[in-house]
């Protein structure tokens, strides 16, 4: 494995992001079915000469038991009624519905309409209460989640069902007539973020659909900004030639900006709105497909959108509601809250789940289609030496130092203001937030502690914003 | 009761009148030789004249009667609180109550039956047998259990009331939620330890950003 | 209000004093509550004050909240507190500690929440047993706001526990029906023991309400209007028996694992029920857990205070016994609040209101509690024993004393408060880099003073304070030495002890600068009480100290509790006297 002196130094309160810092496992334990060939594969990669520093090591834990769940993701659900199923299972096993049979609120047979929604704080505060009691804990993954309020949110994963996403996407792709197969002398994929410190790691995809035989592709997730030699960099890049890049936004436009000999099959974007000037971009460039997916790291991917023009719910146990103000249904074509009902991570099924984001419900050929989404848009600050910042850094800094909400500020003139909820009885200091701003801009940074969210104004806290 | 129009059950004895009358209740009661279906039967002829048929006396014997060698614990206890039950229902501050009256609806001996098949289901095994007379809490729980499948309200009380109370000295109620509370708390642990644990931090690689 | 109606209303409240003590079933000594007839700005009506056994009623409030004929349910309800729950400070602090616990990390709330269940322990009783209508006084007082979540439960769990119907004292809000039930079965398990089912209390309402409303700072308000305003004594010390609890610390069992809670429902078997309440000794309050304790409860005192009597507390079974001590004083005691009764104690002083009150089944030594009395304690002089001059190594690789269990800490206390009651005095020093020290600065009998030196926390380099000892022992600048008659020089160090006879040596260690120094030498012939080194170092180790350490003793301990053993066994050989203790 490469080791360099000069990989980026994290905040300290980001202990996560030490090195290595949170690996457990052995690689036989990462990819419980790969081959030895996969191995050596493996690690030929991770030791490439300009491979960048691997902050992590992570694979996709599948073993033979998975396979069926893998298969069924092939193709979109058989039953039409899973959410009339989903209702009746949830009111035996999970214990928020339980409670609300108990108290006679809902029962078994109730309509989801008359089923209260669940909220993003509603995960914070008690995750437990949405977890079955019926199946067994023993594979849980940590899935980690930004929110709209800041407070961090830990969803409990299942392996098959993150390995699912890959045989979507795998779906996707071959949707728009793309070739994707394995191909030894590629990478299989590039999860590509641009941020200030990121996990970084080299996996196998065994979940990946192919003929007997066909080895299992390799994938890296790969940070822009986590090399010490941008040559580097860019000769690993064009060296793996991944077949899909599987990015969001701001680092798709960097990637444009390098302007390096790439061939992808396709371009995944997720997290963030995707202009269509970028998605333009990169037809120019590349000319391949790109598929704007839509998702929460609670839910998984609800819907993905190939041309611009809406996005389209995709074939899984995804149930979409949108939902006015006071939580009343709006006719197709208003917009509103999006709500997801969704049964596909055996560890959290969600019933009328709040996504924060709004859009209107149309129905057409397609299918089902989301008009209008508004994602979280990505704000850029500005360091005190001009280099754009993005807000997701932020976002990790604020939320290790503990602030239960806050508004990020920078006005035309560059200054920073950070206005921040912390939370209570933590005895933090919200000024070593601050300061951990003042950090990574360069620049001074003003500090308001408010005592209640309301001082954050009405709705949802807005997190970033920047006068331009 | 569950079944019956709310705002129409009656108010029947008070539920000091019930208790005081099982605090009394006679030993003979608990003795293994009692026919405790020929109480059942010698009291419906004292309700309303039914002498019950040949094919419900046998149900009866079979059910609560089958032979001192074929006593088994479960039946023993249901014996002593069909003989209970018995002894509620004759008393006349209760059979001759007003409310009682009109939840009998004409039907005395049907009524007085539902009451003892239904108080089997619900309390036997629950308590040993001499403590349903003889513990207060106990004396609660059989007492508001009689008039609650005796479709009468305990005087003085509304439905909800009623329910409510009937819920706090429920053992059976109180069984299941607190072995449903148990499992989901257990359960809320156990999950925070799972999450906790280096392999779960490790996390599974990730093919799309959200 | 006028003053005559207040008088007549005071009149009236105190004539219903004897009856309110009678509710509790014995005579007691607490003498008659103090009946304010000014507004006292407190949250509410009632209050007490363990710390000088007091009832305190405002009037004004009574009048106005409209409870003036509840004298019974509010006067018996004080009492309760004080033969109850939480009855003395040093149990309010267990409840709090154990609140705390099981609230995880909601400090803000501790003293509510220990109020809170005290309360529910105290008004059960009352109610259910001593004929005190407290329902009546709860309706009287008003309902909770639909949105005072933690009010609904605690209403509604009243209700449940006395069979009053829904909504009487828990309004027309929603309340978590099960969580109440589950509550009601806590309180009732829980009757007589207020210390062990605090956390499990705690840790339900952490587990159940709404952590944002927790945390809202109306909310605390908005519940605490509905129930007495718990103990306002003064910040008080530390009491003894806090630091070396060992159950204070241990997890929370949530109510609903708690077989205590759960159990005789004929079916739940819980699995973790046991979890925390295995003794063992590794569950009590660490110096930080306690001074977090004291600060959420208002109390103003120090991370060193608290750490000192943290390490007092921990050190006295170690300690060499108390020479002869002369006989009690008869004269004027005052009642205090309730300290354990040890089998050994006399007698007569058994408090058996007390005792019966914590527990019906005596156990001398267990359920026991005695009064505590102020007198003066009377030092009788003795033969002059040996001084200590101690030095207490605080470099960047030890504990911080004032967060977690220091060994060094504990061992420095053993010897220090040993020589201190033998009649010595001490000079106590914390040493790290070289001008890094903190200590008394000459010799003394101050037992906070020489404390808040071994306590302290330095955590730089390594390089022994010389030139006070040398100034200590030999004298410098012209002045003599400090010392007045033998002392014994005791330094607890590890290798770093080195710098003491090579101070250039230092951390640089295995270069060539090592320059020797003879002050070490010199100050331990001048002292004339002999010197000793103890170290946390391996037996090679200490055969290289030995070698330049002279005539000091050097002494290798290999783990954290040798080094307190080693510590207790010396300060017996050198202050340990006659066996004329009380143990």
């Amino acid at each position: 494995m490469p080791t360099t002196e000069s990989s980026p130094v994290p905040d300290p309160a980001l202990t996560g992001y030490t090195p290595m810092g949170s690996v457990g496992l052995t690689d036989a334990e990462r990819w419980p079915t790969l081959d030895d060939d996969g191995h050596a594969r493996l690690a030929a990669l991770r030791a490439h000469p300009d491979a960048p520093v691997w902050v992590h090591a992570t694979g996709d834990r599948l073993t033979a038991a998975d396979e069926p769940a893998l298969a069924a993701a092939e193709h979109g659900p058989t039953d039409a009624d899973w959410v009339a199923g989903l209702i009746a299972r949830v009111h035996g096993s999970v214990p928020a519905y339980r409670r609300a049979q108990r108290e006679g609120r809902s029962g078994p047979g109730s309509d989801l309409s008359e089923l209260p929604t669940v909220t993003r704080q509603d995960l914070v505060d008690d995750v437990a209460s949405y977890v079955p009691v019926d199946v067994p804990l023993d594979r849980v993954l940590e899935g980690s989640s930004s929110g709209s309020t800041g407070a961090a949110l830990n969803v409990p994963l299942h392996p098959a069902s993150v390995a699912a996403d890959l045989v979507l996407l795998q779906r996707l792709v071959a949707a728009t007539g793309a070739v994707w197969e394995s191909d030894p002398g590629r990478l299989g994929l590039a999860n590509v973020i641009d941020q200030r410190t990121a996990f970084t790691y080299a996996s196998a995809m065994t979940a990946f659909r192919r003929p007997a035989g066909a080895p299992a592709p390799l994938m890296a997730r790969v940070n822009l900004s986590g090399w010490a030699d941008p040559d580097s960099r860019d000769r690993f890049l064009v060296a793996m030639d991944p077949q899909v890049l599987s990015t969001a936004t701001l680092p798709l436009l960097r990637l444009l900006d390098l302007d390096l000999d790439l061939h992808p099959v396709a371009v995944v974007s997720g997290a963030t709105d995707l202009p269509t000037a970028v998605r333009d971009a990169v037809a120019a460039r590349w000319g391949c497909p790109v598929l704007d997916l839509y998702g929460l790291r609670e839910t998984g991917p609800v819907a993905v959108s190939t041309d611009g023009r809406g996005h389209v719910l995709v074939a899984r146990r995804v149930h979409v509601e949108i939902l006015d103000a006071s939580g009343g249904p709006v006719p197709d074509g208003t917009r509103g809250e999006i709500v997801v009902t969704v049964d596909e991570n055996p560890y959290l099924p969600l019933l009328r789940y709040r996504t924060g984001d709004h859009a209107a419900l149309v129905r057409d050929v397609r299918g089902t289609v989301l008009v209008g989404l508004e994602g979280r848009a990505p704000v850029l600050f500005r360091a005190a030496d001009g280099t754009p910042r993005p807000s997701i850094d932020a976002t990790q800094l604020l939320q290790a130092y503990g602030l239960a909400a806050y508004h990020l500020h920078q006005g035309a003139d560059g200054s920073v203001h950070l206005r921040a909820l912390p939370l209570r009885g933590l005895g933090l200091d919200p000024r070593a937030a601050a300061d951990a701003v003042a950090r990574w801009l360069g620049r001074p940074v003003g500090l308001t502690v408010l005592d209640d969210v309301g001082g954050l104004g009405p709705g949802k806290p807005r997190r970033f914003s920047v006068d331009v | 009761m569950v079944d019956a129009d709310p705002a129409r059950v009656p108010s029947g004895p008070s539920l000091a009148t019930v208790r005081h009358r099982l605090a009394a209740a006679p030993p003979d009661l608990f003795e293994p030789t009692v026919v405790t279906a020929a109480l059942v039967a010698d009291l419906a002829v004292e309700l309303d004249g039914t002498v019950l048929d040949a094919a419900s006396l046998d149900r009866l014997d079979a059910d609560l009667d089958p032979g001192v060698g074929a006593l088994t614990v479960d039946l023993a206890t249901r014996r002593v609180l069909v003989g209970l039950v018995c002894w509620l229902v004759r008393d006349p501050a209760v059979r001759t109550h007003p409310g009682v009256q009109a939840a009998a609806a004409g039907q005395r001996t049907r009524w007085m039956l539902d009451i003892v098949s239904q108080v089997q289901v619900e309390l036997a095994g629950l308590r040993p047998d001499r403590d349903w007379v003889q513990l207060d809490e106990a004396r609660d729980e059989l007492a508001r259990a009689f008039l609650r499948f005796a479709r009468v309200l305990p005087a003085g009380e509304d439905l909800a009331t009623a329910q409510d109370r009937w819920l706090a000295v429920s053992t059976a109620y109180q069984r299941d939620l607190v072995r449903e509370m148990a499992v989901e708390q257990a359960r809320a642990e156990e999950l925070e330890r799972a999450l906790a644990a280096q392999k779960a931090k490790e996390a599974a690689a990730q093919y799309a950003n959200y | 209000m006028t003053t005559q109606v207040l008088d007549d209303l005071a009149a009236r409240w105190l004539a219903v004093w004897p009856d309110a003590l009678a509710a509790w079933g014995r005579t007691s000594r607490m003498h008659a509550p103090v009946l304010h007839t000014e507004p006292c700005g407190m949250p509410s009506w009632a209050w007490y004050t363990t710390d000088d056994v007091e009832v305190h009623i405002d009037l004004t409030v009574v009048a106005e909240r409209g409870i003036e004929d509840h004298a019974l349910a509010v006067l018996a309800h004080e009492i309760g507190h004080h033969l109850l729950a939480p009855v003395d400070r040093l149990t309010s602090l267990k409840i709090a500690a154990r609140v705390k616990v099981g609230l995880v990390d909601m400090d803000h709330l501790i003293g509510l929440v220990a109020n809170l269940w005290c309360d529910l322990l105290i008004n059960d009783r009352l109610q259910r047993r001593a004929g005190v209508d407290r329902a009546s006084l709860a309706a009287a007082v008003g309902t909770p706001d639909a949105d005072n979540v933690l009010g609904l439960l605690i209403g509604r769990t009243y209700e449940i526990l006395w069979e009053l119907p829904r909504g009487r004292l828990s309004g027309a809000g929603p309340a978590s029906e099960e969580h109440a039930h589950l509550c009601a079965r806590l309180v009732r398990a829980y009757a007589r023991d207020p210390v062990g089912g605090a956390a499990g209390f705690a840790r339900l309402l952490r587990g159940e309400i709404d952590p944002e409303w927790l945390r809202a700072p109306e909310s605390t308000g908005s519940v605490g209007a509905l129930g007495c305003g718990g103990d306002q004594g003064g910040a008080g010390g530390v009491p003894f028996g806090l630091a070396s609890d060992p159950t204070l610390a241990a997890p929370a069992t949530h109510p609903a694992l708690d077989a205590r809670v759960v159990g005789g429902t004929g079916g739940a078997t819980p699995e973790s029920a046991t979890e925390g309440a295995v003794g063992g000794g590794g569950n009590g309050l660490e110096p930080a857990a306690l001074h977090a304790l004291l600060t959420a409860l208002g109390s103003t005192t120090s991370a060193q205070q608290v750490a000192a009597a943290w390490y007092r507390e921990r050190a006295a079974p170690h300690l060499v016994p108390f020479p002869v001590r002369e006989g009690p004083t008869t004269s004027e005691q005052l009642l205090g609040g309730l300290d354990p009764w040890e089998v050994g104690d006399d007698l007569s002083t058994i408090d058996w209101s007390g005792t019966m009150a914590a527990s019906p089944v005596v156990v001398p030594g267990m359920t026991t509690v005695q009064r505590a009395y102020l007198e003066d304690e009377q030092v009788k002089s003795r033969p002059r024993p040996v001084d200590l001059d101690l030095y207490l190594d605080s470099s960047g690789s030890m504990a911080n004393p004032s967060v977690t269990a220091a060994p060094i800490a504990l061992a420095g206390a053993v010897l220090a408060l040993s020589a201190l009651r033998s009649g010595a005095r001490v000079q106590a020093t914390t040493w790290s880099g070289s001008g890094q020290a903190i200590g008394t600065e000459g010799f003394t009998r101050d037992v906070d003073a020489v404390m808040a030196a071994v306590v302290a926390y330095i955590g730089g380099g390594t390089s022994f304070p010389l030139e006070l000892l040398e100034r200590t022992h030999l004298g410098a600048d012209g002045k003599p030495p400090t010392t007045t008659g033998p002392t014994h020089i005791a330094v607890i160090s590890d290798d770093g002890v080195s710098t003491m006879f090579r101070p250039e040596a230092g951390w640089r260690a295995g270069t060539m600068r090592t320059v020797g120094s003879d002050i070490a030498t010199r100050a331990l012939e001048a002292a004339g009480g002999g010197g000793s080194l103890v170290l946390r170092i391996s037996p090679e180790g200490r055969h290289r100290i030995a070698s330049m350490a002279g005539r000091y003793r050097a002494y290798a301990v290999q783990t954290d509790p040798d080094l307190v053993t080693f510590a207790r066994d010396f300060s017996r050989a050198t202050w340990g006297g006659g066996d004329h203790g009380r143990r």
